[in-house]
């Protein structure tokens, strides 16, 4: 197998590895957002999957659930649990991140387990909305009872010294997805947006100790000397906004030849930031759980978190330097208020710096028209030439 | 320099000119509970805008906040979402100026208008200077990513309690610490020793109001319901606006009278028959208060309640000898079962359970369910709330999709077009 | 004889029965209802008058539909109400009813006395409806009448993913500038409306052996029939009568009913 092949993976649901899993009889877990503890899931001895909305054709079943005001990402998930295709999950975790991520618990309970031969396991995490002590010390707590129900409801024992060789393995995972963004902002880049994307995804969706095997492979590609790499790069973008998991739509971004060199989505670059976006000085970093909570909590990034607009903001202003960026697409999936407020502060501040030209779009969850936003891509394109 | 407070000021102008319109021109016994609002409205902007004129600070605050809390400081509390929905209310062409200014400025189109009213007037330079801003993280994404304009972009000093999403000791616990800690930054900020004797006095004031309006629903309760439809959008305003302030138990205590004398005297006081009882699990149309009178009058259709109008609480007990923790602690406990924040910011079983209780407890003969555009945390809920009311209470549900604060998305020739419609379908 | 006038968003349906003769269907008459339909009935009532012979007097007349309201005539019958009778009245009791209007789809259900259960309709805009169809083919430059012919071609339907009919139809522009098939595209819109009938049928939730009745102007596409039995696997019919009448049909049959009371 190529190190490439790593890359399909995000084109269906159901990978090779994951199918060998659930073979061996092993239980996978669902969870929707960055911010869910997948260390503890995988200490448990378990494949912590990242639901993702890959493939899905229409929102037929989901409509009849959801609202015309729904995320139609959330509503594409939906519509593939209702199709059956997310069978494999035996539990699901989610958390209060965002208003239509969260109620898919409530659906869960409500609806889906009610009509289903084998209902699956639900945990359920809150989640501060603003960084401080309270915050911190209430993540550590949420941490410990969701490993207790975890251990109680599926049976399973996790111990401190599991959860300390994951974080290993986990630690190890961000460092290689950091190593590829390296390659992403070189002058000539190693692999477009695209391909970083399916990475991503790749990476969600199986155990941590096999995709560092792959990730390693991916990495002694790319460093070859007669490696792939990128040139007469048109423009250096960087996407930001709401939640992406279809390489389609960045390939449209990229179809003019421009490439997204920086991301900062929460289904891709977010799991390899390099510093910690906020930090809680007064904990032991002996503790176990501290390197989760950093990850989960400290370095959430999403607009989630009411005090965090100029944290997420001199991050962006960092990798824009960093990632030599000519223009930044924001994009905001209809119904996404969080995001959508978010790219409204951005605007106004790059527009108020005279920083880095924006395209603004909005943009529903299955790709339709995609006519009319390559010819919005081109004019932008022309428009940075210009400038 | 005298603040800016243009939009209360003009508020409290419209409230005159709405009240001395109806005091003149409605018959006495008609009409009672609008008026009252007003009268409690007017007393209250009047004395809000002698306060500020004598440069006490403002604190605006969000609708699901336990604005109590601010009694602690010499201080002027005013509620974001109330302006916002009050001038969609008594304004002709509302808040829409201010809602398209906010749009174009890039909030999105679908982005919770009672926020974006305020948005707007702020672009406009038509705005209150805040002197701070006091919010919960809750009950939905509006709140969390729209306020985020006022103090990243207006730079307004913030203050956010983060609220849990469990309804239990812990949640409530955390909470109180979240509320503790902002007095104690409102104290920094305003400069200011909190005064914890105010804060009892204006507890005593909202305990009074959560009795009476206990005491209102049992009595809406009666067949025929003795309370205006209109009680609903307002009482949900002097939730918002007159909380923690004497306007609020006085407001309830007259509503209660009115009810009280209707149910005695069992004299109709509308010329309609009650036809359909109407049970609207979530709000109803702020837009246009005349919907109300539409209700009742010409379809003989009485929101009976909705959850804006019901406190799953009782009032604060021994509040007299109470320490400050513990009164903190009652505030924390009763702002996160508010009405909303309880059913918005937290598992759905609470709304569901809530829902069916009170359509059976009020004799519901349907309900409505405002599918407000903003909402995005109920919009995955209705259609189970649909099932659920059918199976458990057997009664059907009407959703109307809108922007229960911009009558341009649905119109209320067409909200009322499709209540028709449904009402024709169950006489 | 009696008549119902079904007042539609697009078109006005008109249909007399003979009361007396087990209400057999004497005529069925369309006219458009686009400009000023208080005219447009006007006229529709008078060349039927003039086609059957009637004087003002033997003709009863009830009026229905989305676009009745502003009519000064009466007596006027709800539009739901009129479907659910000419669903019970003309076919076998327990039916969901599906029907594709010109801006509006209702799903009906009714009970063995004709009674509603329940109804759904769509939100605000007109996306999977007739008009949304009707703008697509105007976009292709064919025939309403011919999507079936097109749409049973197609091996590889399109879907049109615009939730808006206006969006939609500069879609197809840009779908057919892209090469597609006319036939790919036409089958592609006639999923877009089952797609969205889909999920209000499901909403309403049907019963084992409920059969779905489908009425309206696109109710006799056999393509969207099939398409709809395909993916709920449950029965779709049309009833006895000229399913864009249905609702014209129970409006008469509903005046029978409630004499000649204004409603
Ligand atoms: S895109 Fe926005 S609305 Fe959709 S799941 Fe992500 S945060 Fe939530
Ligand atoms: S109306 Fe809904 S969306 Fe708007 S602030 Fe209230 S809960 Fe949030």
């Amino acid at each position: 197998m190529s190190a490439t092949n790593f890359l399909d993976f995000s084109s269906l649901l159901r990978n090779a590895h994951l199918t060998e899993w659930i073979q061996n009889h092993k239980k996978v877990i669902g969870f929707y957002c960055s911010s869910i503890p997948e260390e503890i899931i995988h200490a448990a001895g378990m494949l912590p999957y990242r639901i993702r909305a890959t493939n899905n054709l229409n929102y037929n079943l989901a409509d009849s659930l959801l609202s015309q005001f729904n995320c139609s990402y959330v509503k594409s998930t939906l519509n593939l649990i209702m199709e059956d295709k997310y069978n494999f999950l035996n539990g699901i975790v989610i958390a209060n991140t965002c208003d239509h991520v969260r109620r898919m618990y409530d659906i869960y309970k409500h609806k889906l387990n009610k009509n289903s031969q084998n209902p699956i396991a639900l945990f359920f995490l809150s989640l501060p909305h603003l960084f401080d002590e309270n915050g911190w010390l209430w993540v550590r707590e949420e941490l410990k009872l969701f490993q207790e129900q975890l251990s109680r409801n599926l049976n399973i024992e996790i111990d401190e010294r599991k959860i300390q060789e994951t974080n290993h393995l986990y630690k190890r995972n961000q460092e290689l997805i950091r190593k590829i963004m390296e390659f992403r902002i070189l002058p000539e880049p190693k692999l477009n947006g695209v391909d970083f994307l399916k990475i991503s995804i790749a990476n969600s969706s199986v155990r941590k100790e096999y995709a560092n095997e792959k990730l390693e492979q991916l990495i002694m590609y790319y460093q070859q000397d007669e490696g792939p790499k990128i040139e007469n790069v048109r423009a250096r973008l960087m996407l930001l906004g709401s939640s992406i998991d279809n390489p389609a739509f960045i390939q449209i971004l990229e179809h003019h030849g421009a490439i997204v060199v920086s991301d900062l989505l929460c289904t891709s670059e977010r799991w390899g930031l390099k510093d910690p976006l906020w930090h809680y000085d007064n904990w032991n970093s002996e503790d176990p759980y501290y390197p989760i909570i950093q990850r989960i909590y400290g370095d959430c990034f999403c607009p989630r978190i009411m005090n965090g607009h100029s944290l997420r903001m001199n991050l962006i202003k960092q990798r824009i330097k960093e990632a030599k960026i000519d223009g930044i697409i924001l994009q905001r999936l209809e119904f996404c208020d969080l995001h959508g407020c978010e790219n409204m502060l951005i605007q106004q501040e790059m527009e108020e710096i005279n920083g880095t030209p924006i395209l603004s779009i909005d943009r529903e969850y299955l790709l339709g028209d995609t006519g009319r936003l390559r010819t919005r891509v081109e004019a932008f394109l022309e428009r940075l030439e210009r400038s | 320099m005298k603040a800016n407070v243009k939009p209360v000021e003009m508020l409290y102008e419209a409230s005159q000119t709405t009240l001395g319109l109806i005091e003149g021109a409605v018959p006495k016994h008609e009409m009672q509970i609008l008026k009252s609002f007003f009268r409690c409205m007017e007393s209250n902007l009047r004395i809000k805008l002698e306060q500020i004129a004598e440069g006490k600070p403002i604190i605006g605050h969000h609708f699901a906040f336990p604005s109590e809390v601010f009694s602690c400081f010499d201080a002027v509390p005013i509620c974001v979402e109330a302006i916002s929905y009050l001038f969609s209310a008594l304004f002709t062409t509302g808040s829409e100026k201010y809602y398209d200014l906010a749009n174009s400025w890039g909030h999105p189109y679908h982005s919770c208008t009672s926020q974006k009213g305020m948005i707007g007037m702020a672009l406009e330079h038509n705005f209150i200077d805040f002197d701070v801003i006091a919010i919960p993280s809750a009950p939905c994404d509006n709140t969390i990513a729209s306020y985020q304009f006022f103090s990243e972009h207006l730079n307004i000093p913030t203050i956010v309690a983060d609220m849990p999403y469990y309804h239990n000791s812990r949640g409530y616990e955390y909470y109180s610490n979240e509320l503790e800690s902002m007095i104690q930054e409102l104290s920094t900020i305003l400069n200011q020793e909190p005064n914890y004797e105010r804060l009892r006095q204006s507890i005593i004031y909202s305990n009074h109001a959560v009795e009476n309006l206990a005491e209102i629903n049992n009595l809406r309760r009666s067949i025929p319901c003795p309370v205006e439809s209109v009680f609903n959008p307002i009482g949900s305003a002097v939730q918002n606006f007159f909380s923690g302030q004497v306007e609020k138990e006085i407001f309830y205590n007259e509503v209660l009278e009115i009810a009280r004398e209707r149910v005695r005297t069992k004299k109709a006081w509308r010329e309609t028959d009650e036809r359909v009882r109407s049970f609207w699990p979530y709000m109803s149309v702020f837009f246009d208060i005349t919907f109300c009178e539409w209700l009742d009058r010409k379809l003989g259709m009485p929101i009976v309640t909705d959850i804006f109008n019901y406190f799953f609480f009782g009032p604060i007990k021994n509040i007299e000898s109470l320490d400050t923790k513990g009164m903190i602690d009652g505030l924390a406990y009763q702002s996160m079962e508010y009405p909303m924040v309880r059913q918005s910011e937290s598992f759905a079983s609470v709304f569901f359970e809530d829902a069916v209780n009170l359509a059976h407890q009020f004799s519901a003969d349907c309900a409505i369910f405002t599918a407000h555009i903003g909402c995005k945390q109920s919009a995955s809920m209705i259609q189970l709330m649909r099932e659920i009311l059918k199976e458990e209470v057997g009664i059907p549900m009407l959703t109307i999709e809108m922007d229960i604060g911009d009558k341009r998305m649905t119109s209320l020739e067409t909200i009322k077009k499709k209540v028709l419609e449904f009402t024709q379908t169950l006489l | 004889m009696i008549c119902g006038i079904d007042v539609g968003s697009i078109l006005i349906k008109a249909i007399v029965l003979d009361e007396k003769n087990s209400n057999d269907i004497v005529l069925q008459e369309i006219g458009k209802s686009i400009g000023n339909p208080e005219e447009s009935v006007t006229t529709l009532i008078n060349n039927i008058r003039k086609k059957l012979r009637l004087k003002k007097r033997d003709l009863q007349i009830a009026f229905t539909g989305r676009n009745c309201e502003n009519l000064t005539m009466n007596p006027k019958i709800a539009e739901l109400n009129c479907l659910a009778e000419g669903i019970h009245t003309s076919s076998d009791h327990n039916r969901i009813i599906v029907d594709i209007g010109g801006f509006t789809n209702k799903i009906i259900k009714i009970d063995e006395t004709g009674r509603i259960m329940d109804y759904l309709m769509n939100n605000i805009c007109s996306s999977g409806s007739g008009v949304f169809i009707s703008l697509i083919c105007k976009s292709l430059g064919i025939d309403i009448m011919e999507i079936d012919t097109y749409a049973f071609k197609s091996e590889h339907p399109h879907p049109i993913s615009s939730q808006c009919s206006i969006f939609a139809e500069t879609e197809v522009i840009y779908l057919m500038n892209e090469g597609k098939q006319i036939e790919d595209i036409v089958a592609g819109a006639c999923k877009s409306i089952t797609g969205r009938l889909i999920p209000l049928i499901l909403k309403i939730g049907r019963e084992i052996n409920q059969v779905l009745m489908l009425t309206g102007g696109l109710a006799k596409s056999e393509f969207i029939k099939q398409d709809l039995m395909e993916q709920l696997h449950i029965e779709v019919k049309n009833p006895s009568i000229d399913p864009i009448f249905t609702c014209a049909y129970g409006c008469a049959r509903s005046l029978q009913n409630t004499s000649k009371e204004e409603i």
